[in-house]
Order: structure tokens, then sequence, then C-alpha cells
């Protein structure tokens, strides 16, 4: 061999040490970045764990002393009905009324929290929406008939769709329950469901005060209250759309509102039929 | 043995009111309650006293209510268990009945559902004691 080429091949190899250097230096570095991102996740799953507890905490906290209001306030009640004087009955049923109220708003916080932390519990299976949606307008009945208003229901004889049958007669409570309030007596509340598609539609529709255009906008944010229904001084936690709209897409479903400010408002929400979708990937859609 | 007229029940939870609350409202469905106000206590007198029903919290001192039903079932015990708790979610309902309870009542309940959890769970002892 020549001189110039053992040089060039001693060359060659003083390049490749340092590459090779520099290969470990990176490996060490991504190591650490490595080491460190898992240490970012640990933090992060500590976190959300603290988080977990607290919620879970706060609700027991919160409940434990309502069960005491709530139970001897019952006792009362049902022992003294007959003995106690008119003005003594009233101001318990006020009592009464207060705790029920402070026990949904108890109920309602921890259930968003939840829903936030990415905990709703949502256990699907086969149901008819139909029965689910009667049970709820008989349940809303005696209301509406104290806000003297017609009730209706318009469905197919049957319409099955996977679903978990407790949050979606609460959605529909819900929803009914708004509709009552905020429509004045003398007026309608008509719920349907039909089938669309690969959809189960529910819609809840009004003839009452209506949502202004500008406040359309926030009706599912939480504690949102729009001017007129604080103006006529009904009462309310603001929750409930919120929660609706959790119950919804937790079934991987949407809800939207149509409304008119003194006319009336209609709620529409689509559930899908089967399990709720899972997301395609891009290249499959555009095949 | 509970006796034949006033079913025995041992009460235990560590808030004084809602054990108060319980106890009265199942004095008047007739039973004679033994009260507790810790796991450890409940466990003694459920071990002591065979009693015809067990309503026990979940949270407890000591021990709770799911370790004091575990140890109850481990002990080879069937004594009707009705749990009750604050903590309502599907997941504590599911931990509780896993543990040994018979039904999982969440607070707060209406005295209703305690009398009727309480007269089916007796009546099913009943059943039971009938059969032997």
């Amino acid at each position: 061999m020549t001189l110039t080429a053992l040089a060039r091949l001693a060359l060659m190899w003083r390049e490749r040490e340092l590459v090779e250097r520099q290969l470990a230096e990176s490996e060490g570095r991504f190591r650490e970045l490595f080491a460190e991102s898992e240490q970012h996740n640990d933090e992060l799953r500590q976190l959300d764990n603290l988080k977990n507890e607290l919620l879970a905490l706060v609700s027991h906290e919160l409940r434990t002393p309502l069960t005491s209001i709530r139970g001897y306030l019952e006792l009362v009640l049902e022992d003294a009905s007959q003995t106690l004087s008119a003005d003594h009955r009233e101001f318990l049923d006020v009592v009464d009324r207060n705790s029920d109220r402070l026990l949904r708003l108890v109920n309602d916080l921890l259930l968003l929290a939840r829903v936030q932390a990415g905990l709703l519990e949502v256990e699907t299976r086969p149901v008819d929406v139909t029965k689910i949606a009667a049970e709820s307008v008989d349940a809303a009945r005696p209301a509406a008939g104290r806000g003297m208003l017609t009730l209706s229901l318009q469905t197919a004889d049957r319409l099955v769709a996977t679903v978990d049958p407790e949050r979606v007669a609460q959605l529909i409570d819900n929803l009914l329950s708004n509709a009552i309030k905020f429509t004045p007596p003398g007026g309608s509340v008509d719920v349907s469901i039909r089938e669309e598609g690969a959809s189960a539609i529910v819609e809840v529709a009004d003839t009452g005060m209506g949502i202004s255009a500008d406040e359309q906008d926030q009706l599912f944010t939480r504690f949102f209250r729009t001017r007129s229904v604080t103006v006529a001084g009904i009462q309310g936690t603001g929750l409930g759309l919120a929660i609706s709209k959790a119950i919804v897409e937790g079934h991987g479903g949407k809800i939207d509102a149509r409304s008119v400010e003194g006319i009336g408002t209609t709620f529409r929400v689509e559930l899908p039929l089967g399990a709720a979708a899972i997301v395609e990937p891009v290249e499959e859609l555009a095949r | 043995m509970s006796s034949v007229n006033k079913p025995l029940v041992v009460l235990a939870d560590d808030d004084p009111d809602v054990r108060m609350l319980i106890e009265r409202v199942l004095e008047l469905e007739g039973c004679a309650i033994l009260p507790a106000g810790d796991g450890a206590d409940a466990l003694a007198l459920i071990r002591d006293h065979a009693p015809a029903l067990a309503v026990i919290d979940v949270a407890m001192p000591v021990l709770s209510g799911t370790d004091v039903a575990a140890q109850v079932r481990a002990d080879g015990s069937q004594i009707p268990i009705l749990m009750v708790s604050a903590r309502a979610q599907k997941s504590d309902v599911a931990a509780g009945v896993a543990s040994g309870a018979d039904i999982y009542l969440c607070k707060p309940f209406p005295a209703d559902d305690l009398r009727q959890s309480v007269k089916s769970l007796l009546s099913g002892a009943a059943r039971n004691n009938a059969g032997t």
C-alpha cells in the first residue's frame, strides 16, 4: 500500500472515530430526554390520580351532611305532619326544596367534574329509546300540568339504539325540564323520536321564551343562563345543558338548538344507533 | 341467633348523626340495633352476635365497610349485608358488591329505600332459616 493510501485510510479511520463519538453523544442525549419525558408522564399520572381522589372526596364530604339534613327532615315531615302548624309545615317545605336543590347541584357539579376528568361512565347496551322517552314524558306530566302546558310525544313503535339508558333518560329529563320551565302557561312542549340514517334523532320543541341569537353560542357552557331567564327569576343551576352535551358527546352524538326569542326553541339530539363511532383514519375515508 | 320477634341488626357508621338516623328508621321497623362507630367494632359485633343483618357504611376509620364485608365473607358467614355510602359512582357500587354487600344504597337515600332494602334482606334471611 502506498503512503498516500495509508494516510487516507488513517484519515478515514479518524473521521469514523469522530462520527462514532458524536453518535454516542446523541444517543446519550436522547436517552436523557426520554427519561425526562417518562418522569413528566409519571408526574402527570400522579396529578391525574390526585384530581380524581379529590373529586371522590369532595363528593363524599358534601353528600354526607346532606344525608342527615334530608333524612331528619323526612322523619319530621312523616311523623309530625298532623301536629305542625301550617306556617311550620310551609317553612319545612322550603327547607326540603332547598336541600333538594343543594343535592342536585352537588350531583351535577360532580358529574361535570368527572366529565372534564374523562371519567364519565357511559355503559351502553341495546335499548328501545322510545320507551325511555315515554317514561320521561310521563314523569314530566305533573310539572307540565302545573305549568298549564300541553305535552306530547311522537315516536315510532320501537327504536333500538346502543346507549346508556340511565344517561339518555337523564338527558331527556333535562331537556323536558328546561322546556317546561321556560314556556309560559298555554304553551306546548312536543317530544319526537325518529330514525335518520345511522342515528336516533330526539327533538324537544317548546313554544317558550326562546334564546336570543347572541346567546345561542354560549348555551351549552357551564352555569350559563340567558338574560330573560334570569330576569324572569326562574330558578336553576345553569348546568343542565352542559351535562346534556356531555352525555350526548359521551355517546359520540351531537346536540344543537334552534330558537327564536319569544317564539320557542327546539333542541335536536343525534345519537348513533350502533356503538359510538370510532374515528376513521384519513386514508380510509379518502378511498 | 336473632330473637324471634326483634331481628338483631349491627349498624356501623362513623357519622353519629347518620347512625342515629338509620337507627331511628330501623327501630320503627321493629329491629333491635347494635351500633358501631368504626369498622373494627363492627366486625367484632358481627362475629360475637351473629346478627340477622349488618348495615355498614363504607368510609369508616380502622376498617372500611368493604374490608368488614370481605372479612365477614372470608369467615364463611352468609349474613345479609346492606352497604351504605356517599360514594355513588358505578365503580364504588361494584366494589361494594364484590366485597360481599347484598345491597348498596347511595347516600342520601329516601327513608323508604332503606326500609324496603332492610325488609327484603330480612325476609330473605327468614326464608333461609325456615329452610334449615
